[in-house]
């Protein structure tokens, strides 16, 4: 019996063989032309094989064939294709598909509505954050072979955060350029903002004074006129100038015999020499439109004081960046023996400078991107749903095509085409609602952001051609579960159900019920998302920053550096400009300062208390504020202690300051340092400072950024050309007093330009872009997401009930109550939400890694907030699920009986 | 000479008996694939004509896929046959034949 059992197992498994083969060849020919192979090759099989050879053998020669023949049907396809009567073939194909889809989507305009809706909202989305981020990172920067050029800084270690780098000192520089191993070329800049006079409109741009080799370093040249030449960056005196390309256009109309013109810079004249090319270039801080050459010669190019150089090298060709970095450390650390007094505890930091300028706002781009990514993914669930829902109401059209003889591939491919003619459609009103959000986004990202090329942001080809691509991919995503449904619907059931309305198999039914779920655990992941960014948000609105925001208007002022020659011309100046302004109707008290809050730079400067040196107190720092002695008057800051800076400070043979609260607390803990000296180690020169007061804290860098030591002492001591004006004023909008102050400052210098006229509330506003726009990206996503998904579980849920109209008729014809059958429809909507719940609350998990950073004041993973989304997510599914559940309630048991 | 084996056949004529006969009268191995893009291309052509028959225990319940040499098979058959006899006419002295 043990043969006969063998012999039976044996028949048993190469019946399993033969079904696999059957299927495999299925994908590729049609049912006839199957069998008839597979019964060729089986009875081959039996004939020859099976009589001499052991079963196994039989069956391997059986699969060879099987694959011989496969292969020679690729073979032919390929050939076939290549064929031009195959490409006129198709393309006379694919007209007649399109028009049958056209005339489809024509007759059902209620499911092409919201389909086309569902799917530009999406498309748009996507294109939206395309667009930002094509212009800011993915476009090359316009350099040669930017992936070689790197920023070069000064810093404590080789590796520093972006925010802890320091300008370099010109005779480093020198010395790192001769003495390394690493860099092909290397230049430097120096930038600052000039008074710009050509004609007779006057503006501040930044401008960038370049050393030698600049524009070879970067590898790019003048697209109008020359760039510099070397006898131009050995002369102190050599006054050429180069444009960039938009002041270019904005001042001189593009003129094309621009070079020769001349401008004037700071009071000072200059003769243009060349325009650069478009876009050229953005930095970390600043978009120069101007440049100058910087004679390196006589004591600056010695100078180890003077904090003035921003780097660019050229790596070798084969050099890595930690082969350059150790390369620099070393040259670093022997400096550093040489010179200990300026060198000691600085080396060189390196970094790629395309990271350094695009990538310093990655973590916001990512969370935009995963985002708009996962709303995308909603919207393919969300119509591949409704897609699903209308093959069943189109059944019995796809049975009779198909006993008409149309074929599967037909079928399958008309299907195709509906969803890639709808993702079209979709694709092109999606590009117009993109297009029509670019301004809003650029509203989103002002000034403050410091993000390049935001003015870059549009709907171009780029970003048409991804929402081509993503309309594909979508239709791809979407349309194949249908269009393969619709290839398996069989003819005889699906007439024989005629009478009975839609209906999907019990697969499909289950492949929808997952898709709702699947929606709901998206649309928690954004809600969860854009919750935490709002309650961060709001957090950081309530911040007290220290200081009173209303009623203050600011300004920046530039003073004329060729009528202002040295420090006491400008301290009077500055001084005229505070004793005009308080004078003003309306203005309750001015203050001048170097740095306007919220948008401050902090740079530490170490320092050590009278009797300590340096060497043991190694860690003591603070920000300096150069502030004039009204300051703290006019925002409000509160004095706690001691008295606040006066007028005749500057006259007094020690220097005094203010420290803030965080400084006393930190280096003065349980001790009064009113009455004590300090030395700030400035580099260029040690200053002793006596503390005369300690002011409360204020949030000058910004709400989110956490107190840190700082020091006041008075503007007037150390200048600045470039300065702030802070008017309290009495006024609810501060602007009003705009003009007046306008006028007052050209009677006083017309030739001192007046820009960033604003009040410091749209300055705090203007500090809070990031959390501005994550919320209001976030927000609106997140609510599209529930929309969709209400619609989704509304869509399945009404399906339910019109499957189960037999079913709930004889519940309500045996007595069941309507809230008997309310708790079953409401039931299964609740239980589809429940599980959408819970699979969200692992995305959650993931999703949350991508908030770290982005929130202030809440964790990423915050169980209010949590709670929160998840009770507002089954109050929409509970209300979308409603309107089926009434409509069950309503069913006549009667009719459902006369009908059986 | 696929369609020489299925005028041959008759009735009879599907891919496993083609190919037999192929070999029986030729001592030729055709493969399957290749009679089988042929068949489609002389049906194709209208040059025969093919349906499913019943299916056998032999081959586990499966219909075979008959053949029939049709009208224009025939004459494309019969135009070959001249052409070759024509081409062959005075070219016995050459190959050793009188």
């Amino acid at each position: 019996m043990d043969w006969a059992r063998s012999a039976v197992r044996e028949i048993m498994n190469q019946e399993q063989h033969f079904r696999r083969a059957e299927k495999l060849l299925g994908c590729f020919l049609p049912p006839e032309a199957v069998e008839s192979l597979a019964g060729d090759l089986e009875e081959d099989m039996r004939r020859v094989f099976l009589p001499k050879y052991a079963p196994r053998i039989a069956v391997l020669w059986y699969w060879t064939h099987i694959f011989g023949i496969l292969l020679q049907i690729i073979g032919r396809t390929l050939a076939a294709c290549l064929h031009p009567s195959a490409w006129r073939n198709a393309l006379n194909g694919v007209s007649a598909d399109l028009r049958i889809a056209a005339r489809s989507l024509r007759q059902n305009p209620g499911f092409t509505s919201i389909v086309l809706v569902t799917l530009a909202l999406g498309i748009g989305a996507g294109a939206s954050i395309f667009s930002v981020v094509n212009a800011v990172v993915l476009r090359p920067l316009p350099f040669r072979d930017p992936n070689r050029l790197t920023y070069v800084f000064e810093a404590s270690t080789p590796t520093p955060d972006a925010g802890n780098v320091l300008a370099v000192r010109p005779a480093n520089y020198f010395d790192w350029k001769q003495q390394n191993h690493v860099f092909e070329s290397m230049t430097a800049y120096s930038s600052r903002r000039v008074a710009l006079t050509a004609g007779s409109a006057a503006e501040i741009v930044w401008s960038h004074q370049v050393v030698a080799d600049f524009f070879e370093t970067l590898g790019v040249y003048a697209a109008v006129g020359r760039t510099f030449i070397a006898e131009e960056y050995e002369n102190e005196s050599s006054r050429s100038a180069i444009l960039s390309d938009g002041l270019w256009r904005r001042r001189f109309g593009g003129d094309p015999h621009v070079v020769g013109q001349e401008i004037v810079l700071d009071n000072t004249a200059y003769k243009v020499v060349g325009v650069m090319p478009p876009g050229f270039y953005p930095t970390a801080y600043s978009t120069p439109e101007v440049w100058m050459p910087l004679p390196l010669g006589g004591r600056l190019k010695h100078s180890r004081v003077d904090w003035l150089l921003t780097p660019i090298a050229r790596l070798k060709s084969g050099v890595s960046l930690p082969q350059a970095r150790a390369d620099l450390d070393l040259i670093a650390h022997g400096l550093a023996g040489q010179y200990p007094a300026t060198n000691r505890n600085f080396t060189a930091a390196i970094m790629p400078l395309p990271e350094f300028v695009l990538g310093r706002h990655n973590r916001l781009f990512v969370l935009l991107l995963a985002s708009v990514g996962i709303l995308l993914l909603i919207t393919s669930v969300n119509v591949a749903n409704l897609l699903l829902a209308r093959s069943a109401e189109r059944a019995r059209e796809l049975a009779i095509r198909g006993a008409l003889g149309a074929s599967r591939s037909r079928l399958v491919r008309q299907m195709l085409t509906e969803s890639a003619l709808l993702a079209m459609l979709s694709a092109s009103i999606g590009v117009l609602l993109a297009y029509v959000s670019v301004n809003p986004i650029r509203a989103l990202l002002p000034e403050a952001s410091r993000i390049p090329r935001t003015a870059d942001i549009q709907v171009n080809s780029h970003v048409c051609l991804f929402a081509l691509v993503l309309s594909v991919a979508m239709s791809i995503v979407f349309g194949v579960a249908p269009a393969l449904r619709s290839a398996r619907i069989g003819v005889d059931a699906t007439l024989r159900e005629a009478g009975r309305g839609a209906t999907l198999g019990m697969r499909a039914r289950r492949l929808a019920d997952a898709l709702v779920a699947a929606e709901v655990a998206l649309s928690l992941t954004l809600l969860a998302g854009a919750g935490m960014i709002v309650r961060s948000l709001v957090n950081l609105e309530r911040v007290d920053p220290g200081f009173r925001t209303d009623r203050l208007l600011t300004l920046q002022l530039r003073v004329p550096s060729g009528r202002y020659p040295n420090e006491r011309a400008v301290v009077a100046l500055l001084d005229t400009v505070e004793r005009r302004l308080k004078e003003l109707p309306g203005v309750r008290s001015v203050a001048l300062t170097a740095q306007i809050p919220f948008q401050q730079i902090y740079n530490p400067w170490s320092f050590i208390k009278r009797g300590q040196t340096k060497d043991a107190a190694p860690s003591q720092s603070a920000h300096i504020q150069r502030v004039s002695p009204d300051y703290f008057d006019t925002l409000g800051i509160p004095l706690v202690q001691g008295r606040s800076l006066r007028p005749d400070d500057v006259d007094i043979a020690l220097p005094v300051a203010v420290i803030n609260q965080t400084m006393a607390q930190r280096y003065w803990p349980g001790e009064n340092p009113i009455g004590t000296t300090i030395t700030v180690d400035l580099t260029k020169e040690k200053r002793a400072v006596t503390i005369v007061g300690v002011a409360g804290d204020a949030k000058l860098k910004g709400v989110a950024a956490p107190a840190f030591p700082e020091i006041f002492w008075p503007l007037a001591q150390s200048p600045s050309p470039d300065c702030y004006v802070i008017l309290r004023t009495a006024m609810a909008d501060p602007l009003r007093i705009g003009p007046a102050v306008r006028a007052e400052l050209s009677l006083i210098d017309r030739n001192m330009p007046v820009l960033a006229m604003r009040s410091m509330d749209q300055a705090l506003t203007e500090s809070l872009w990031q959390p501005r726009l994550s919320t209001s990206l976030l927000s609106l996503f997140g609510l599209l997401a529930l929309a969709m998904a209400a619609a989704g579980l509304y869509g399945v849920l009404s399906r339910a009930v019109t499957q189960r109209t037999q079913e709930l008729g004889l519940h309500l014809a045996m007595g069941a109550g309507a809230a008997q059958i309310l708790r079953l429809v409401l039931g299964q909507g609740l239980r589809l939400t429940l599980t959408g719940i819970a699979l969200g609350l692992g995305l959650c998990v993931a999703f949350s890694r991508l908030l770290a950073n982005q929130v202030f004041g809440v964790t990423t993973l915050d169980p209010l907030t949590m709670v929160a989304v998840c009770a507002l997510l089954t109050i929409v599914a509970t209300s979308a699920c409603l309107l089926p559940a009434l409509r069950a309630i309503r069913i006549d048991p009667m009719e459902v009986l006369r009908n059986q | 000479m696929v369609l020489l084996a299925i005028a041959r056949l008759g009735d009879n004529a599907y891919g496993v008996s083609i190919r037999d006969e192929i070999k029986a009268c030729t001592g030729r191995s055709v493969s399957r694939g290749a009679i089988y893009v042929t068949l489609d291309r002389l049906e194709n052509r209208g040059f025969i004509k093919t349906w499913l028959a019943d299916p056998t225990p032999e081959r586990g319940g499966k219909a075979k896929r008959l053949c029939r040499v049709q009208a224009a098979g025939k004459r494309a058959l019969i135009d070959a046959r001249t052409v070759l006899e024509q081409m062959w006419t005075g070219l016995d002295p050459q190959f050793g034949k009188s």
